[in-house]
């Protein structure tokens, strides 16, 4: 759903660098020196990164309909 | 005579090497910083209200996932603990607490919002840790109890990340010792507590066997 907190393998943290990780490599920098440069060292904490999908932020669009439709009942 | 050298510390990791010294001590000091070094983690979780698109194990699961900065023996493990109570007392338990809610567009909670009222030394090792993300109107309200435990019984309480024991490039009988910590504790307070950990195990040993 959301990115995990810890790397599976080792335990380190890694879930407060994705957001950071995420902005780096959609303005075009190589995700290799981005995880340098976040201080992920380890491959296995790299391809938490490398990997993460979040599938929340499909799921939200969903509720937004669900509320928008709420007060469309509730103003009627 | 064994000698200490000090090839790398920071906050978050340790390096040295040892000369002269029995290898069979150093791996059981890698072994008791990964699975026997206690910190605090967030153990129980109580659910007061969650309209988020996360479920409520997973939130409970996250939160208990976070890595909280522990004060050094401020607090201990509950079966250590004198109160004999199994919910816990002041001693080794805290209590942290999330309230967040959305209002007329989406947004991600971080760990920065979670509060713990009681001990202001007790918090997430970082504040940008997302937790769940809601939707407009969503809300999230949770009463958490962090507690003291070993990295043998779950993950979340592993103190250390990376513990390794090798032999040193120059020279035999020399070791090398490297910790890296998740944050809970400094890199040199890990390295002296799995120390401790093992003198307090040696010295039951030879008290037990001293009473044959």
């Amino acid at each position: 759903m959301l990115i995990p907190v810890r790397c599976f393998t080792c335990g380190s943290l890694v879930g407060d660098k994705y957001e950071d990780f995420k902005a780096r490599v959609e303005t075009g920098e190589d995700p290799s020196k981005v995880l340098d440069s976040l201080g992920v060292k380890r491959y296995c904490c790299r391809r938490m990164l490398l990997s993460a999908f979040e599938i929340v932020d499909y799921e939200i669009p969903y509720y937004e309909a669900i509320e928008r439709r709420r007060k469309e009942l509730l103003g009627s | 005579m064994s000698a200490v050298k000090i090839k790398q510390i920071s906050d978050k990791d340790v390096d040295i090497v040892v000369e002269n010294f029995d290898i069979a001590y150093l791996n059981s000091v890698r072994r008791l910083s990964l699975s026997e070094v206690p910190v605090l983690a967030i153990d129980d979780v109580v659910i007061l209200e969650n309209t988020s698109p996360v479920y409520d194990e997973v939130l409970a699961h996250r939160l208990g996932m976070i890595p909280l900065v522990t004060p050094v023996d401020r607090y201990s493990l509950p079966s250590e603990c004198d109160c004999n109570n199994p919910s816990g007392c002041p001693k080794c338990r805290v209590m942290i607490v999330l309230d967040a809610s959305a209002g007329e567009s989406p947004r991600t909670v971080y760990s920065g919002e979670l509060i713990c009222p009681e001990d202001k030394d007790v918090k997430p090792v970082s504040d940008r840790i997302p937790i769940v993300k809601l939707a407009p109107n969503q809300k999230v309200k949770v009463e958490a109890y962090a507690r003291m435990g070993r990295g043998k019984d779950h993950a979340k309480w592993q103190a250390a990340n990376i513990a390794v024991l090798l032999e040193a490039k120059n020279g035999k009988g020399m070791y090398e010792l490297k910790l890296e910590t998740n944050g809970s504790y400094k890199a040199s307070t890990l390295l002296t507590k799995s120390i401790q950990l093992l003198q307090k195990q040696i010295k039951t040993i030879s008290e037990a066997v001293g009473e044959v």
